[in-house]
């Protein structure tokens, strides 16, 4: 195919059967196709959409730049990818229970999940955590609740991954000051920390300080781990709440890009050198139901960020150009009706992530649009995972979908179309502006609205809901988190409140206060002020009287 | 119904939210009694200077908005926010998302916000926002400020009935040579560039301020400032609160206040006769056998619409 | 000439940032005609009952995804009725189990609408209970 003579014959041939066969047929039945981003998908996908002459161009082998067919290069074959299922639990003791159930089933890896007002640097006791303590993930008000978290677990011998993001600079802060307290050094540390401030903004809403000091305390954690934490990853720049809130898969990939050249740009700024931070940067993406486009999605997303890596910042180890990603499937298609249907969701979106190369997965569990899962079903999702590493094949050999026609050019395709947003968004300014202009928030916006209208016309369809539903009873054994928690966890609160030496958490918050005034690095300092005991809510309070807190754009 | 007005009075009267709230709904719905009831508070108004934002869509309006009110609130004003978004031309409906911005005014006491939508003004302000203002007066509110999305008919509206009009532009938006030049110099007591940290911004501040020394007259005491200002950090909030502080005493030096008064008076009145004009004439006109019959007539080219108007409603020249 | 359109508060109570929901059925009322104020995320009880009073509003429309749905939305219907509002139009909707739905129907919730529900089930909805 790599003759002009060849392909000219292949175009010919394939006209003829266009005019042929196919606009026979078309006449007994026809439906125009689209992408997820509303490109019209051609009748076939031929060699002439992807020549052979460019393959080592654009594709290249497992391990190797672009990193298109995967960042490893045994991928599977040397190890499957880590079966990290997220979960929270109403209270530190709950959760330390089960992370030890877990290790003893030979698990490493941990998940934390923490309630709101954790994520949003609040108190149990604040106003606003009221109803919410205990109900999305661990409440932790201060490092004694740590302390329970990881009782009885030694630090050097687990990954944990925390989703916390505007306060992850206290959450790590804790993490590290009880590692040594359990006399574990810093640089045996791993784990990984969400820390993707940006993508709050216009996607998760758990943010608290305006983008400029959020940046700061990103790029301090970045400066403070490349020196003490050198095996722990920074951050974990997310797709996967992009794509929730409504984006299409294009979107979900030009957004967490952008976000992560944001990043790379503050920490540069900031002083860093570009391959001291780089590589410790992951990736967090969805998966939705269409399968080949998903695939696509992440191979597009590996070659797009080596090359930013390569050309746009001249990164020079291999390892900033990788883009390592985890994946959790798509929550916003998991159905309340016919609720068991969402097990082959899953199973689909699962297959997605897996043959587009994920580094870990989690899996979700089919009664999410009713409430938290409840046992029974987290197996259930674990096992879907565990069927494909071990029943369906997929594994056996690096990117297996690599050069199926469509597959390649839908991968350019929406690579192409990433470029036109990173683009425009580059025009406004960058990310950040794009944000405060609301001008990703309408994006989203817009596509979320045109997909729910799509569902209503019928024209997408969702079984179960828009097409093949029946009458059924709700499902009630729905797992429920007991009311009184949160007076629990207030009542901890205060006792740690009353037990702690006053006048050292002065001390901790003025040294604090004047650290983020004098712009030094904030990490020593809050790691100090969590150690006198300290209260998430207090520490963040302290920042949001010199940050102020971030206000949304009007809708 | 006359029942409901002399409630509505009453519970304006005594200060209570809901009353004022219902009576809001009356004006801009011309609901049935509401000519009655703002003739009824009509003597209870206590005049009270009105301020004005207007600028484009996602400037920052609202940001300093929230600024000013909690400000305000804080003197132990009472402050009225009336927020003015566009109503769809297409379904009439509107999204009203101001609030969204005013996170710190959310519940206070002594700030009452009332999101209106324009509804049929063409680009303009709706009629019921003079009758709104009444009605915040008549409730006793020591301040009213006026948020308006500043495209169209909208933003010289807000010079008649607001005392003092700030208007806030921010860099790389199209606010430029062009918009400058459409009318938006005459209307600014005060101008604001907001995100002034932002590329451009210093080019669009010395183009205002140039373009405002060369408008303003030799001898005129009132020479608009130009702030720049970055407003989500809280940057030269205070400045501009004191830059309205500034305007009002200006106005109240010379005649200009009595000349506002009477421009709102004949802002208000025209709205009423428009009104009215819609009412007895317009509405009954619309859709009629006669309507009909003109429309025909025009389309065949047989009589000119002038001719059709001037037969629908007869009178002098 | 009287001209009423139905007025619709959308809130966010309690500290759940997911507002897809919320803004795509705030943009289905906003063009089925109805004026929608939004108030944004983070809204205590207190705020959202203020902001319905100043507002006028016919319909409020409370959506939660966290889990905080019993505690936040009963005490949104418990200010109301405390405040003398009733007669607003109470809905809501988020994931919430359908137990919860049927205790909230019961403390004075007009409707909770369960995830797949159609904005245009919603906009008629509000359009019999309040025209009707």
């Amino acid at each position: 195919m790599t003759d002009k003579s060849g392909q000219d014959k292949l175009r010919q041939q394939l006209e003829e059967w266009r005019k042929g066969p196919l606009a026979g047929f078309q006449k007994r039945g026809w439906k125009e196709t689209y992408t997820s981003y509303r490109e019209p998908i051609k009748d076939i996908y031929t060699p002439l959409d992807f020549p052979e002459e460019k393959y080592l161009e654009k594709s290249g082998f497992p391990g190797q730049y672009p990193y298109v067919r995967g960042v490893y290069p045994t991928m599977y074959r040397g190890r499957p990818w880590t079966m990290r299922q997220y979960a929270g639990f109403a209270s530190a003791e709950e959760s330390n229970r089960r992370y030890r159930y877990l290790l003893e089933q030979g698990q490493t890896g941990l998940s934390v999940a923490f309630d709101l007002p954790t994520q949003i640097g609040l108190d149990s006791d604040h106003d606003l955590a009221d109803g919410e303590v205990g109900k999305v993930g661990v409440p932790i008000d201060s490092l004694a609740d740590m302390e329970i978290l990881f009782a009885d677990i030694p630090l050097d011998q687990v990954s944990t991954s925390m989703t916390i993001n505007s306060p992850a600079a206290v959450l790590l802060a804790m993490y590290i000051a009880l590692a040594e307290k359990q006399g574990v050094a810093s640089d045996q540390l791993k784990g990984t920390i969400q820390n993707d401030i940006l993508k709050e903004y216009f996607a998760r809403g758990t943010y608290i300080f305006p983008p400029g000091p959020s940046l700061r305390l990103i790029t301090d954690i970045f400066a403070y781990c490349s020196r003490e934490l050198p095996r722990w990853n920074t951050i974990s720049i997310s797709g996967y709440h992009i794509r929730e809130a409504g984006a299409n898969a294009v979107q979900e990939l030009a957004f967490t890009l952008a976000d992560g050249i944001a990043y790379v740009k503050a920490a540069l700024k900031a002083g860093l050198e570009g391959d001291d931070f780089a590589p410790r940067l992951s990736f967090f993406f969805n998966a939705q139901m269409n399968l080949l486009e998903e695939v696509a999605k992440f191979r597009a997303a590996r070659r797009l960020w080596a090359r930013i890596m390569d050309e746009q910042f001249g990164a020079e180890n291999p390892k900033s150009k990788m883009l390592r990603f985890h994946t959790q499937t798509a929550g916003a298609s998991l159905t309340a009706q016919q609720a068991q249907n969402n097990i082959v969701r899953v199973t689909i979106q699962a297959l997605a992530a897996v043959l587009g190369g994920t580094q870990s997965l989690h899996t979700n569990s089919y009664d999410e649009a009713w409430a938290l899962p409840s046992e029974e079903s987290v197996r259930i999702a674990l096992r879907t995972q565990q069927i494909i590493a071990h029943e369906s094949g997929a594994t056996s050999t690096a990117d297996p979908l690599g050069g199926s026609y469509y597959l390649e050019a839908l991968t350019d395709d929406i690579e192409n179309k990433v470029e036109e947003y990173l683009e425009k968004i580059e025009e406004m300014g960058g990310m950040v502006e794009a944000i405060e202009k609301g001008y990703v928030q309408r994006e989203i916006q817009k596509s979320a609205y045109e997909m729910q209208k799509r569902i209503e016309q019928e024209e997408d369809i969702v079984v179960g809901v828009n097409k093949y539903a029946h009458e059924e009873a709700a499902p009630d054994d729905l797992l429920e988190v007991d009311p009184r928690m949160e007076k629990e966890q207030i009542k901890k609160l205060q006792e740690i409140k009353k037990n702690r030496d006053e006048q050292e958490v002065e001390q901790s918050l003025n040294k604090l206060k004047e650290t983020a005034e004098a712009d030094e690095n904030l990490m020593p300092a809050i790691v100090e002020a969590v150690k006198a005991y300290a209260t998430l809510g207090e520490i963040c309070g302290v920042l949001r009287s010199i940050y102020g807190e971030y206000q949304a754009p009007t809708f | 119904m006359v029942k409901k007005v002399a409630e509505l009075v009453q519970g304006i009267g005594e200060g209570k939210e809901g009353a004022l709230a219902r009576a809001l709904t009356l004006v801009e719905n011309r609901g049935s009694g509401y000519r009655e009831l703002l003739d009824e508070i009509f003597p209870l108004i206590t005049p009270c200077p009105i301020w004005g934002l207007t600028g484009a869509p996602g400037v920052g309006k609202s940001t300093i908005t929230n600024f000013l009110a909690g400000e305000l609130v804080e003197k132990g004003e009472k402050i009225a926010i009336i927020a003015v978004d566009p109503t769809s031309p297409f379904s009439g409906g509107a999204l009203l998302g101001d609030r969204v911005r005013m996170m710190d005014l959310a519940g206070k006491p002594g700030v009452f916000i009332r999101s209106m939508a324009s509804r049929g003004a063409l680009g303009g302000l709706s009629p019921a926002i003079m009758d709104a203002i009444a009605l915040f007066q008549a409730f006793q509110v020591d301040r009213i400020i006026v948020e308006t999305v500043g495209v169209g008919q909208s933003e010289t509206d807000i010079v008649a009935l607001a005392d003092s009009v700030t208007v806030v532009m921010m860099p790389g938006t199209g606010d430029d040579v062009q918009t400058i030049k459409a009318g938006l110099l005459e209307i600014g007591d005060i101008f604001a560039v907001n995100k002034a940290d932002l590329e451009g911004a210093e080019t669009l501040a010395g183009l205002l301020q140039s373009m405002i020394s060369s408008r303003t007259e030799e001898g005129q005491s009132h020479q608009p400032p130009v702030l720049k200002m970055i407003a989500s950090q809280g940057n030269q909030l205070e400045q501009l609160l004191q830059e309205f502080f500034h305007h009002q005493e200006y106005l109240n030096r010379g005649e200009l206040k009595e000349k506002k008064e009477r421009m709102r008076g004949e802002m208000a009145l025209k709205m009423h006769l428009q009104a009215r004009f819609q009412d007895l004439f317009l509405g009954p006109l619309l859709g009629s056998e006669e309507w009909e019959q003109a429309l025909k007539s025009i389309t065949g080219r047989e009589k000119s619409p002038a001719y059709w108007a001037e037969k629908m409603i007869p009178g002098r020249d | 000439m009287a001209e009423n359109r139905i007025r619709v508060l959308i809130a966010k109570p309690g500290l759940d940032g997911h507002d897809r929901g919320a803004k795509v059925v705030a943009q289905a009322l906003r063009d089925a005609g109805m004026e929608v104020i939004y108030t944004g995320l983070r809204r205590t009880p207190e705020q959202i009952v203020s902001a319905a009073i100043q507002e006028d509003v016919q319909v409020i429309g409370l959506s939660s995804l966290s889990g905080a749905h019993n505690h936040l939305f009963q005490k949104v219907a418990g200010l109301l009725e405390e405040k003398g509002y009733t007669d607003i139009l109470l809905i809501g909707g988020g994931i919430i189990p359908d137990k919860d739905r049927k205790k909230l129907e019961e403390m004075g919730f007009d409707c909770i609408f369960s995830p797949g529900t159609s904005t245009s089930k919603i906009v008629e909805f509000i359009q019999d209970r309040v025209n009707g």
